[in-house]
């Protein structure tokens, strides 16, 4: 078994402009969630469709369960479940046909999974797909990500235009595949609340880099914002510590930064011979302070 | 290896993709479908009997079968159906299936009206035609196999008279859209990858439709074997070797496509 089914190195890629992702570097452990965050525009879209074989890298290289995807042989994409930002799936199209296309590609389609999420989600076989709302077509198109059983999810924005119901069962649905396959998931989203209650480790994209990736109680006990204030020599200058932002104002310095055993804010108030005052950060606020250019 | 259901599905999948496909066959159908009630022999030019004009619709059914994404960008703008491509390509599913299968579909299309001349033809297979320009005259009389010149009764004007003369224009015209929809599927896939392919793809559709009324207006003025009569003369007396070349171009470009459409990245 592969210990990393995905799996993204030093990876850049631009689309005419500057670099939308640069020197990316990003792995997912097998069997684990991984929540995808970033800003609108930041990259995860473009990994994500990297990852599910639409596009190449410009540098670097992609790998899911230990291959090329741009590569993939339809046998070998049969371990692979995507499902987009967008839902894809033409508008003249009935369900039953889509799923037709399922049943006939995929040998470990489950149909009695895709019946008991039609029934759980409302929809029929006999339903034209452009007569779907918003919501049910999201539904729809997870439905056909998971109905092959895949051993690696990639999903984009999968709670998008979904109400709170429907959020929480693809929030459930998305945890028994993992209890019941082993399928490692990665899964963008804007909903941090969704990351807060199943990923298993984050990532935050920003300006093409990914400036953490780890757990969620991990990030919560080692990413601090101090402000320093009082100071009794003067204000430190130029790169004063290794952090994820800092800002200057009269007489005060907040530093957003990982603390650990050598770097406390404490040793940095008495190097500075200052005063310091420690606010613990929520996922939100975490999220907040390393996207912010 | 893919099986016959997975052909079949994927084939019905792109005609839903695509309802527009339905329109275009209608207007496709409007020339052929005029011909069966025409039970005529004669046909006033060979020009004319030789200008297919559905032959620009190959270009548009190719667009819309084996690129509907590029198609969906008209202009710049993003029409509000899906194209089902990324869809696909992201499903278990060869990519050289997914474009063989649209290739079929296009093939089965434009071979609807050549098909449907050919099945008319065979009514009445003879043709008499008008052919104005000497050369030409010869060059037919000298060709095609008991090709004779007839007087028309009443006006004692020269007619020629080719025996299986509309069978063998049918079989032209099956020839020029078998043509027409393999270079239509060598400059979707070259174009693919570009930045402006939607624009570069519709300057070079009026080119081709405009080009060719030209080359017909031109016909008129020379006392010279048009270019498109010449060519028909040629087919018309070498069936075998273009039918050959013919099978073995569709091959190789259908096999060329398919590794380009698969190595394509599709944004």
């Amino acid at each position: 078994m592969i210990e990393t089914p995905i799996l993204v190195h030093n990876v850049t890629r631009s689309f005419g402009g500057p670099p939308v992702l640069k020197d990316l570097n990003l792995s997912v452990k097998a069997g684990s969630i991984y929540g995808f965050l970033g800003r609108n525009g930041s990259g995860k879209t473009t990994t994500i469709r990297m990852l599910a074989g639409l596009i190449k890298p410009a540098m670097g290289e992609v790998r899911v369960m230990g291959l090329d995807p741009f590569t993939l042989t339809a046998a070998k994409r049969q371990g692979l479940g995507y499902m987009s930002e967008k839902a894809g799936i033409p508008f003249y199209t009935k369900i039953g046909g889509v799923l037709e296309l399922g049943r006939a590609f995929y040998p470990t389609w489950d149909t009695s999974l895709v019946d008991a999420l039609l029934a759980k989600y409302g929809l029929s076989q006999k339903n034209w797909f452009r007569t779907l709302s918003q919501g049910q077509q999201r539904l729809f198109s997870f439905i056909m990500a998971i109905a092959p059983r895949p051993k690696v999810l990639l999903l984009d924005e999968p709670a998008a235009n979904l109400d709170v119901v429907a959020r929480r069962e693809i929030l459930d649905d998305i945890l028994e595949l993992i209890r019941e396959r082993e399928c490692t998931v990665l899964f963008s989203t804007h909903i941090l609340s969704d990351v807060e209650r199943v990923a298993d480790e984050i990532g935050i994209l920003a300006q093409g880099h990914l400036r953490v990736s780890e757990s969620l109680d991990s990030l919560k006990d080692s990413i601090r914002q101090v402000r320093f204030f009082d100071f009794r020599n003067g204000m430190p200058e130029g790169d004063i510590t290794e952090n994820y932002r800092i800002v200057r104002g009269k007489g005060e310095i907040t530093l957003t930064l990982r603390i650990n055993a050598d770097l406390t804010p404490e040793t940095l108030a008495q190097r500075w011979s200052c005063q310091q005052e420690t606010r613990v950060l929520n996922l939100e606020d975490i999220f907040i302070e390393l996207s912010r250019n | 290896m893919s099986t016959p259901r997975q052909f079949w599905t994927l084939l019905k999948f792109h005609v839903s993709v695509n309802p527009f496909i339905g329109f275009m066959l209608i207007a496709f159908g409007v020339q052929p479908i005029m011909a069966i009630f025409d039970s005529s022999t004669y046909h006033s030019d060979l020009s004319f009997s030789l200008f297919v004009q559905n032959i620009f619709f190959v270009l548009l059914l190719g667009l819309w079968i084996l690129a509907p994404d590029m198609a969906q960008q008209s202009w710049g703008r993003t029409l509000s159906w899906s194209s089902g491509t990324e869809f696909l390509l992201t499903r278990a599913i060869s990519r050289s299936l997914i474009y063989r299968t649209r290739a079929v579909l296009l093939y089965a299309l434009v071979l609807l009206i050549p098909v449907l001349s050919l099945v008319q033809a065979l009514k009445q297979p003879d043709l008499k035609v008008t052919e104005f320009q000497k050369p030409a005259r010869q060059m037919c009389l000298a060709t095609i196999a008991g090709s004779v010149l007839e007087s028309e009764p009443g006006t004692g004007s020269s007619l020629i008279f080719l025996p299986w003369g509309k069978v063998l224009v049918g079989k032209w015209q099956a020839w020029l859209f078998i043509i027409s929809a393999l270079a239509t599927q060598i400059l979707l896939m070259l174009v693919y990858p570009l930045k402006r392919r939607t624009f570069i793809f519709y300057a070079l559709f009026f080119i081709l439709i405009f080009g060719h009324v030209w080359i017909a207006f031109l016909d008129v003025h020379n006392n010279v074997v048009p270019p498109v009569e010449h060519l028909f003369f040629v087919f018309a007396s070498h069936q075998m070797l273009f039918w050959g070349l013919t099978v073995i171009a569709v091959v190789i470009g259908q096999l060329w496509c398919e590794r380009r459409f698969a190595a394509l990245e599709h944004q």
